[in-house]
């Protein structure tokens, strides 16, 4: 069942041509990569699928919502955890947590995001660690249940301890029905736990693969390497 | 560590060329070539309506206490840098320590934003054979600048040492000491000499600080709570004292020497009330650069949410401020049969002047207003009614006056209305 239809997305900052002509589908219970470079156009693609940027052109269907007409909605039924930090400075994890669930008009048990990603409650966001920061926003994207996520680069600043729990949380996330988008230029990452992977280059679509298929780091840099 | 003139000069160069590029990143080529037209522009007016010494002069000095600010600012982003990396920041990976950077800062800015507006200020007043008021608007820049960096940077070693810092620039504001320019650079040079030796050579960024008690966020109004908490531990009460009240006091001084001697026309109660309500405009700015706000672009939530609840701040601020100072003003010059009409008054212009601001620059205040095709429709909306309601406050005696006043005020009630209407609509938080 398709979750996700995204058809000829276009889109330029000035004179830069960020996306050109991006199309592809993504399936309920998937856990689909896009893979690619630095600069390839993948935190544009995240940002137009989760309604936080406009396209100059093409439609995004994302569970039944018209992103573009109705940016707000689909961020009903998302987690998003971008590439920038994006956490109130002044307020402590659980506050932060509490605001999500009150602005989403979800009852959720916030201790229980708090112990599993070990974060204390006595400090400030702005006083923590990255990766402390990192952890909080990624249990701020999954605090709703969420029916997708989309993920920037998830795991950057994070311990392999807090690596290993993260993916092991995407993991379960897809087997009870979650749909995953995520976005990485780390080949080995998306090899791991992707379904599929897109492997995008120059704000476009080079291949999507079946990772069970084939060696996605040989299939990237031939991708990448092409004109 | 010694440098030669040569990498001193580099560096500088390099300092002035980010905070151009930092500059055209907010507003586009066009607008940023367009302001000192602008600026001119006023000049031209301010000269030919015959009030441009004034004017300009207290102009350039209150520009420059707002460039000269980044002793403080500075500070700030330093303390909270998540995103940027910018050359202030080179103490951290490189050897050169935070007073040298802070000096190059301060070189840069004196630099940058005299050629920025002094270019097309002196232009139109060199057409006029100004020459006096040349030097004049150039060193009250220059003294607004000294002093708010040394006065800021003072205030983040000890608030009543900044205090103090104040005391020496009173008397020549007002002024009640002869009135020379070579007082005003002598001083200008002091506060220079004193601001640099106040900045640290490091600058300790906490890495953690005491511990603080959760507070409950709760279903009702989260945002609102969000806001309320980050004005408090940011400390924006104490800020509040220094870079609002203090100045308020001088803006008093000031008036009451310029409307008693200067113009010949005395501000009444119902005027300063005016006045007030204009001036709380800064705590909406201030209310935008409290946090970063780019968390709420991953809710589902309109920028109208975030700025309803800056709004219930912002009047509870206003109002902590407004109310006292009108009542008192009121007591001291025996108006009180005037205090409903000043308060409405003022009350009705902060509240005007919020939504104006939220509609034409959004979250993002303090750099918007440097896009002058802002800034012309912010100035054609605020200036036009609020100069209509001061001038009536001052002449309230005159039958026609409150007439005069209701209509504007009513004409602000509309537009309020409208402006409201527009922010409620806005979905995207870069708009």
């Amino acid at each position: 069942m398709v979750c996700l239809d995204v058809k000829n997305v276009k889109k330029r900052y000035g004179k830069i041509e960020a996306l050109r002509g991006v199309s592809f589908a993504v399936s309920k219970g998937e856990i689909f990569g896009l893979l690619g470079p630095n600069g390839a156009g993948k935190t544009t693609l995240l940002k137009i699928l989760s309604g936080i940027t406009k396209p100059d052109e093409g439609s995004i269907n994302f569970l039944g919502v018209d992103v573009v007409r109705e940016p707000i909605k689909i961020r009903e039924r998302i987690g998003i955890v971008p590439e920038v930090e994006s956490v109130p400075s002044y307020l402590t994890p659980q506050e932060y947590l509490d605001l999500i669930c009150s602005i989403r008009g979800k009852k959720s048990d916030v201790k229980k995001y708090l112990d599993y990603f070990s974060l204390p409650n006595d400090r400030l966001a702005r006083d923590l660690s990255k990766g402390m920061r990192q952890k909080l926003m990624i249990a701020a994207a999954v605090i709703h249940e969420p029916q997708a996520l989309l993920l920037d680069e998830p795991l950057i600043n994070l311990d392999p301890s807090v690596q290993k729990d993260v993916i092991s949380l995407i993991e379960n996330f897809a087997e009870k029905g979650g749909t995953v988008i995520l976005a990485t230029h780390i080949v080995p990452l998306a090899q791991r736990i992707c379904n599929r992977v897109a492997i995008i280059n120059k704000g476009k679509i080079a291949r999507v693969l079946s990772v069970e298929d084939v060696d996605i780091e040989k299939e990237f840099f031939r991708a990448i390497s092409s004109p | 560590m010694k440098r030669s003139f040569s990498e001193r000069f580099l560096l500088l160069k390099l300092f002035l060329i980010e905070e151009y590029r930092r500059h055209l990143r907010y507003v586009s080529p066009i607008s940023f070539y367009l302001f000192p037209l602008y600026i001119a522009l006023f000049t031209f007016l301010a000269v030919e309506v015959g009030i441009g010494n004034v004017v300009l002069s207290y102009g350039a000095f209150f520009y420059g206490i707002s460039v000269g600010a980044f002793g403080y600012l500075g500070i700030q982003y330093l303390r909270k840098r998540l995103r940027e990396f910018l050359l202030i920041n080179l103490p951290e990976v490189l050897p050169i320590s935070y007073k040298e950077t802070f000096l190059y800062l301060y070189i840069r800015d004196l630099i940058y934003y005299s050629l920025l507006m002094g270019i097309s200020v002196v232009s139109v007043l060199l057409v006029f054979s100004k020459y006096h008021t040349i030097i004049l608007i150039l060193t009250m820049f220059f003294l607004g600048y000294a002093s708010s960096y040394a006065i800021s940077i003072a205030y983040l070693r000890n608030p009543l040492l900044a205090g103090v810092l104040v005391i020496p620039l009173i008397p020549v504001i007002v002024p009640l000491l002869p009135n020379t320019i070579f007082l005003k650079v002598i001083l200008a040079i002091a506060y220079t000499i004193v601001g640099f030796f106040l900045t640290p050579e490091e600058i300790k960024i906490p890495v953690y600080i005491s511990h603080i008690k959760s507070s409950y966020i709760g279903d009702k109004n989260p945002l609102l709570k969000k806001t309320f908490l980050d004005v408090w531990r940011s400390g924006m009460p104490v800020k509040l004292i220094f870079g609002y009240l203090l100045p308020l006091i001088l803006v008093i001084l000031f008036s009451d020497y310029v409307s008693s001697t200067l113009v010949n026309l005395r501000i009444n109660s119902v005027g300063y009330a005016s006045i007030f309500g204009f001036l709380t405009l800064v705590i909406y700015s201030w209310l935008t650069m409290v946090d970063d706000h780019s968390y709420l672009t991953l809710l589902p939530v309109k920028p109208f949410e975030l700025i309803k609840s800056f709004f219930i701040v912002y009047l509870i601020i206003s109002l902590c401020i407004i109310v006292p100072a009108v009542v008192l003003i009121s007591f001291a010059y025996g108006e009180i049969h005037y205090i409903p009409i000043s308060l409405l008054i003022g009350i009705s212009t902060s509240i005007y002047g919020f939504w104006c601001l939220a509609r034409f620059t959004g979250l993002h205040t303090t750099s918007m207003l440097f896009d002058p095709s802002v800034m012309m429709k912010f100035s054609a909306a605020v200036i036009p009614p609020n100069m209509l309601v001061i001038a009536h406050s001052i002449m309230i005696e005159i039958p026609l006056s409150p007439y005069v006043i209701a209509f504007a005020l009513g004409i602000m009630a509309v537009v309020t209305y409208l402006n409201c209407r527009k922010v409620r609509k806005t979905v995207d938080f870069e708009f």
